[in-house]
């Protein structure tokens, strides 16, 4: 077996998070940094992500997907950090020790000062949803086939029907539109679309393709290859009213159904996982529970702007740098817990170092579990309201960050528990 | 588009009559909110915005009602090769011409090298705005 390579920063995942990782690292002094990527060039999920909008917070201009990864990956090859791809990490143990394969090197083995997971997320698939029905060619989940059709060059099918509103399946029911494929509708299961208004606007509207809400797929059919789906309108509480049954021919079906943070390498390390995010619990510098591991992008929460990925990953890079640096593995600190109340849902961070709490501003993020109008976001420091903020809207297809400032405190009381809820007004 | 030949209007700050206005129903793309806009438009141009909840609504649908622009982005498959060439407008074109920037784009033969930001079409669908690369395809 070859021997073990010291990396003082190893990241996994060369998309937006681990390349923002990485460059972060190297402007905070660490030396050997070593990025490892599973698919054959870097970027990630933005390399098939061919349409507008990304970079207005940090660029101030619309990028493509592929355009704001290639700033990047320039500066990740102008600054020398290397970078290997067509790699698969295989396992990480919380020494540290990551082993990985690739046709290249065969085995390889590293031990890391500090790892920055950026590993990203993955679709929820049709097993998750319990359709009943055939089990026909032509369903996919929309990223799949958003990569058919922008990196592979295949198109799905001829006549599509997609379930979920998410943003994902949005973008493809206009890019399918553009190549000549007839999209018979999107199908959302709640009473609300969890996708932007932009999207909704310019992906569907425009092109007249009809978003039925409060309806779901309740049936799939045929042999081979599909042939339709059957959709039914829901109840209030989500469940499918018999008689509003109706059917849709189609020969594919998309499910843009939500993502899934990618941590299975996470758990071998034996960090400690949220089960609501579905990502690492972290604390204010994203380390994970085990030290010496940090998490960032979507691996630790899926995000819904690739510019607060690359802001988050920044920090997380910048930590792994100073952990590596230092040989320290920061003890256990004293430790705020962060809890998400009434109508909140998945806090990242999870924990707060107590004297950062008390001396500089704490960024949280966290999801509305609802859509509410003229609701107020209340902070609570051991069940005590020490700050209201007022929102017009909330909605669970945005996140939403929220600055808690040394200022909230009474100064002598040390906090044991932050908590986030939410009321109407 | 639901033309409207007889439409009065009154609202506590605002009375109008006129023969020739037109109302279109839009979604507001400003903000989380999604206003459901009801736009009134006369010769073509806007004359009165209901449903907005703030000023942002009424510059949108201004926008949106008299010259609406998309930015279009696309792909051209290059014989041989994997990935194919991804593109975009380099600026918003007029929603009208969208069809026929696709058109355009679809007949294009570029021919590789292919550096990010190359000029692919100077001038597409006369919107007097260029298509470039957005990626390397060397």
């Amino acid at each position: 077996m070859n021997a073990i390579i010291p990396i003082d920063v190893l990241v996994i995942g060369g998309g937006p998070a681990g390349l923002a990782a990485a460059l972060a690292a190297k402007a905070a002094g660490a030396d050997e940094i070593l990025i490892l990527e599973r698919e054959n060039e870097l970027g990630g999920i933005l390399r098939q992500c061919i349409h507008t909008g990304f970079g207005l917070h940090i660029f101030k201009e619309e990028l493509t997907g592929p355009e704001y990864a290639a700033r990047y990956i320039t500066e990740v090859h102008a600054q020398g950090i290397p970078a290997q791809c067509d790699t698969m990490v295989i396992d990480i143990t919380s020494e540290r020790l990551v082993t990985c394969v690739s046709a290249a090197h065969g085995l390889q083995r590293f031990q890391a000062g500090a790892i920055v997971l950026a590993m990203g997320c993955r679709e929820r698939p049709r097993g998750a949803l319990g359709i009943p029905g055939a089990r026909s060619s032509g369903i996919y989940s929309a990223g799949t086939a958003q990569r058919f059709v922008n990196l592979d060059g295949y198109l799905p099918g001829r006549r599509v029907v997609i379930l979920g509103s998410g943003d994902i399946g949005l973008i493809m029911a206009r890019r399918l539109t553009f190549a000549g494929i007839k999209v018979e509708a999107v199908v959302e299961l709640m009473p609300y679309s969890s996708g932007l208004k932009r999207n909704i606007v310019q992906c569907l509207d425009d092109f007249d393709i009809p978003l039925l809400l409060s309806h779901t797929v309740t049936a799939i059919h045929g042999k081979g290859r599909l042939t339709g789906v059957t959709i039914s309108k829901v109840d209030a509480d989500l469940s499918p009213i018999p008689g509003s049954e109706r059917y849709l021919p189609c020969d594919t079906l998309l499910l843009s159904v939500g993502l899934i943070p990618e941590n299975e390498l996470s758990r071998n390390a034996g960090v400690d996982l949220d089960a609501t995010t579905g990502g690492p619990v972290v604390d204010n510098r994203l380390q994970t529970s085990v030290p010496g591991i940090f998490a960032c992008g979507n691996v630790l929460h899926v995000h819904d702007l690739v510019d607060h990925v690359s802001i988050e990953a920044a920090e997380a890079g910048r930590q792994a740098a100073l952990v590596a640096a230092s040989r320290r593995q920061a003890a256990v600190e004293s430790a705020v817990a962060v809890r998400a109340g009434d109508g909140v849902r998945g806090i990242v961070p999870q924990r707060i170092n107590s004297e950062t709490l008390a001396t500089a501003p704490v960024k949280l993020m966290f999801r509305p579990s609802s859509v509410r109008r003229n609701a107020v976001l209340v902070v609570e420091a051991d069940g005590v309201p020490v700050h209201r903020v007022k929102k017009r809207i909330l909605t669970p297809g945005e996140m939403v960050e929220l600055s808690i400032k040394p200022n909230f405190f009474a100064a002598a009381k040390p906090v044991r528990e932050l908590c986030v809820r939410c009321e109407n007004s | 588009m639901q033309a409207a030949p007889w439409v009065i209007l009154f609202k506590s700050n605002f009375f109008l009559i006129t023969m020739t206005t037109t109302k279109r129903e839009i979604t507001c793309i400003s903000c989380p909110l999604g206003c459901s806009l009801e736009v009134s438009l006369a010769d073509g141009q806007v004359v009165a915005v209901t449903g907005n909840e703030c000023p942002r609504g009424v510059s949108y649908a201004r926008q949106e009602c008299v010259h609406p622009e998309r930015m279009v982005t696309a792909l051209i498959p290059i014989p041989g090769r994997t990935p194919p060439l991804s593109v975009r407008t380099e600026r918003p074109i007029p929603k009208d011409k969208i069809t026929d920037c696709l058109c355009a784009i679809a007949d294009a033969r570029p021919t590789l090298p292919i550096r990010i930001g190359d000029v692919i079409i100077p001038d597409v669908a006369g919107a007097g705005v260029a298509v470039i690369a957005t990626r390397d395809l060397l």
